[in-house]
């Protein structure tokens, strides 16, 4: 089926521009609802809108280098989670980078959207955490992975819409910069 | 810093807004005075801003100003924290309401414009790919009512309308250039 040949023009652009616009409110919300200075400073991040195959829909400003490796991570936690384990939502967190493909301050956090109970799309954001508890805030000189922060394949960081306490604690010990990772 | 000390800051705001307002000769029942908050969660950069439409006179002013900003922090990120917040600015918006302008007509004249078409300029028009004589005129020579047939193109000081063959350019009461196909 080729929905091209089904829609109008005009259609087609409005519902591009509504998931444009979706991508770019989160990223201003991130931006501007922040505690941490990587983010609302520098926008050390990325974000999007993607379908049921983790296929990018709509991209929100933020950094386009981080752009492309979101919609492995989001394949690949996924996976590792099982798409039958995931409940409407719930916000999974990645920080593992042969996963997310960079450092572990990387975190990735994806939310599974879904329509008449199956999985519709996702929501996804790449986005630099001050601190992980690596062997320095910022290290250049690690020589294996466990020296460069906690890391975590798929956790869920809000399960059924209720952040997760027990894992914001977790966060909140294994940094150096607490008010900046965890904000509250 | 007590709620009455917030009133008092909002109160001095006020005295200046009013007083701009007075030496702008603005009458009194023409004045209006809003107060506007500006917080955030402690420890974020952004504020949202939150309108002070209730009296901040006793200690319960800052809970209901607390509470104001969480309702607005709500209805803009979709969610609240409950964490303590700072007041990063204090505003007054002193509004003087003045009377709308009246939008000016201009003077009307005749659909012919052969009076004030001032010469002819050779064109390269990259739609028809091929060189036209354009038909020249200013702007402020138009009236309301003046039909000008394209080829032309209407010149001002800060721009220039192109009617390209084919089309014609209409003059409204506003002096308003409307151009349709022919």
């Amino acid at each position: 089926m080729n929905l091209a040949n089904q829609l109008d023009p005009i259609t087609v652009k409005v519902i591009r521009s509504y998931f444009s616009s979706t991508a770019n409110q989160m990223s201003t919300a991130l931006m501007r609802a922040s505690f941490s200075p990587i983010i609302y400073e520098v926008r050390d991040f990325s974000l999007g809108v993607y379908n049921a195959d983790a296929e990018l829909i709509a991209e929100g400003k933020g950094l386009p280098v981080f752009m492309g490796t979101l919609t492995f991570s989001i394949c690949a936690v996924m996976d590792y989670v099982g798409k039958e384990n995931v409940k409407d939502g719930d916000v999974l967190l990645c920080t593992y980078p042969y996963w997310t493909g960079a450092h572990s301050q990387d975190a990735v956090t994806i939310r599974p959207i879904f329509v008449d109970g199956k999985i519709f799309g996702y929501t996804a954001a790449k986005a630099h955490w001050m601190d992980l508890g690596a062997k320095d805030i910022y290290g250049t000189d690690t020589t294996d992975i466990w020296q460069e922060g906690l890391q975590l394949r798929g956790v869920k960081i809000v399960k059924e819409g209720v952040l997760d306490h027990e894992l914001t604690e977790i966060l909140r010990a294994n940094t150096r910069l607490p008010d900046a990772v965890i904000g509250i | 810093m007590t709620a009455a000390e917030l009133d008092g800051r909002y109160r001095a705001l006020e005295t200046r807004g009013t007083e701009l307002l007075d030496r702008e000769g603005i009458a009194k029942d023409r004045q209006s005075l809003n107060r506007i908050a500006e917080l955030r969660y402690t420890g974020q950069e952004h504020t949202v801003t939150v309108p002070i439409d209730f009296a901040l006179g006793d200690e319960a002013g800052m809970k209901v100003l607390f509470e104001a900003f969480e309702r607005e922090y709500k209805s803009v990120y979709g969610y609240t924290l409950g964490s303590p917040a700072d007041i990063v600015n204090l505003r007054v918006k002193a509004v003087g309401e003045i009377r709308k302008p009246a939008i000016r007509e201009i003077e009307a004249g005749t659909e012919d414009t052969s009076g004030v078409r001032h010469g002819e300029r050779m064109v390269y028009d990259f739609m028809a790919l091929e060189w036209q004589d354009f038909g020249l005129y200013a702007r402020d020579a138009l009236k309301a009512k003046n039909v000008v047939p394209g080829p032309a193109l209407i010149e001002e000081r800060t721009t220039t309308t192109i009617v390209r063959a084919g089309q014609i350019c209409t003059v409204d009461r506003l002096g308003n250039l409307i151009i349709t196909s022919k």
